[in-house]
């Protein structure tokens, strides 16, 4: 009995020092040098970063409309670059990476990050994946869940959304894997803007929609090699007209649809067109 | 604007050059090897028609732009004179969104008074009148008693920047 429980302790000490060695194996050395290399790489590759995310959103800023977002679509692709490689040296730079090493670390890190950090991990990789789907892009304009407003930064983790009402909204990538993204303009610097108008029944159809086109023809925001639609359809409580029109920027969405609003409530007070009453709109719930 | 030929450009300015006695600057070193044959008022007229695109206004405004009055020293008195330098499209200033769009309207309006061009752009007088201010200060816009029109010397550069920033432009 004796005999056996020596040998259970003894091998169990074989497995210590063996776990010891492998460890030992796979961290080189760490010496100061070594640290001091690393801080200077992860100082290196973070500052790197920002004089990137600066220059590219200051050039594209700068360069004739047509090409912005363009040019802001290719920060996140260099931002994943500097990440990898970065990461790669530091890797290097502390693991002994054999095959065998590769393979024992990928598990563990795998196994690890399965459930710590979860969420965290399919974020980045829905960014990845992002990158290539493009559901969303630098300078697009989309909807994701509640939050509306234009793509600003395109993170590791995240996407930086800018509302009309210039609040910052952070949203993590794995939205992607269940919500529905409404994306205005995909990369184009357009994005179609419905401008929605409301009538009494009696109107002259006719007088309104040439109301409208001129309105949308004549404003300075408009997009003019782009089409300009009238559409109608009839309500209960009265006729809802929409504009569809492209402003030139898709960036000047609102201020574009003020400037129709108000143009054409101008026009439609000098024809006195008459709006829905709110008595009809009892009588017609 | 009509177009104009080099030599039809050299006739129309030859008044004035013979008034004010303008000699003309020596082209650069390539011109000279290239078209050795050619005198230097050849040369500047040649380059002129080339830049305005045969455009009289734009070619006027490139005229008067490139004379430069020169102190030459002749025996013991010194002398003024004017010298045509070769004439070049300056570069366009850097020009804000509102600018553009006050812009875009000029180009296809012609000339404009502030107050229709405020109407056509929709916006208040006051707005139009702050920025028109600063367009004539960068030299972009041109005031006529109370007309505005562009200056024809960014014409072509002008056309350029509106065009690539996604307004209708012919490009002929």
């Amino acid at each position: 009995m004796n005999h056996q429980l020596y040998w259970l302790a003894e091998s169990a000490s074989d497995a210590v020092l063996a776990t010891e060695d492998e460890t030992r194996e796979f961290i080189s050395k760490i010496t100061t040098g070594k640290i001091a290399q690393g801080i200077f790489i992860l100082l290196a590759a973070y500052l790197t970063l920002k004089i990137l995310d600066k220059l590219i959103i200051w050039i594209s800023e700068r360069i004739a409309r047509q090409w912005r977002l363009k040019v802001k679509q290719f920060l996140p692709f260099l931002r994943m670059l500097i990440l990898t490689v970065t990461t790669i040296i530091l890797m290097n730079l502390f693991l002994n990476l054999s095959r065998e090493n590769i393979l024992a670390v990928t598990g563990t890190v795998a196994v690890a990050l399965g459930f710590a950090f979860k969420d965290y991990v399919s974020s980045i990789i829905a960014g990845i994946v992002g990158l290539f789907e493009s559901p969303y892009r630098v300078g697009d304009r989309v909807k994701i869940g509640e939050h509306y407003g234009e793509v600003v930064n395109y993170g590791l983790r995240s996407v930086k959304i800018q509302t009309p009402d210039d609040n910052l909204i952070t949203i993590p990538h794995n939205k992607i894997w269940t919500e529905a993204i409404s994306n205005a303009n995909t990369g184009a610097l357009e994005a179609q803007v419905v401008t929605e108008f409301y009538f009494a029944h009696e109107i002259d159809v006719n007088l309104v929609k040439k109301i409208l086109y001129r309105v949308a023809q004549t404003s300075k925001y408009t997009a003019l090699k782009l089409p300009i639609v009238v559409v109608m359809e009839e309500k209960p409580w009265g006729s809802l007209f929409k504009l569809r029109s492209y402003p030139l920027d898709a960036r000047d969405e609102f201020i574009y649809k003020t400037d129709l609003t108000t143009r054409a409530k101008q026009a439609f007070a000098k024809h006195q067109l008459t709006y829905p009453r709110l008595s009809i709109m009892g009588n017609g719930e | 604007m009509s177009e104009n030929e080099p030599e039809e450009l050299q006739k129309c300015l030859e008044p004035i050059i013979d008034q004010f006695h303008i000699t003309f600057e020596l082209p650069n070193i390539d011109k000279q090897l290239l078209d050795n044959d050619k005198d230097n008022q050849t040369h500047y007229f040649d380059r002129l028609a080339s830049i305005s695109q045969g455009v009289s206004t734009v070619a006027i405004e490139g005229f008067l732009r490139s004379i430069r009055q020169c102190q030459t020293e002749v025996e013991d008195s010194s002398e003024k004179k004017l010298i045509a330098q070769m004439p070049n499209l300056p570069e366009l200033p850097a020009l804000e969104l509102a600018d553009q769009y006050l812009l875009y309207s000029l180009l296809l309006h012609g000339d404009l008074t502030i107050a229709a061009l405020a109407e056509s752009l929709a916006d208040e007088e006051s707005e139009v009148q702050a920025i028109v201010q600063v367009l004539l200060r960068k030299g972009v816009v041109k005031q006529q008693e109370r007309f505005l029109t562009i200056n024809p010397i960014y014409y072509f550069k002008l056309k350029q920047e509106l065009a690539s920033n996604n307004f209708l432009i012919d490009k002929q």
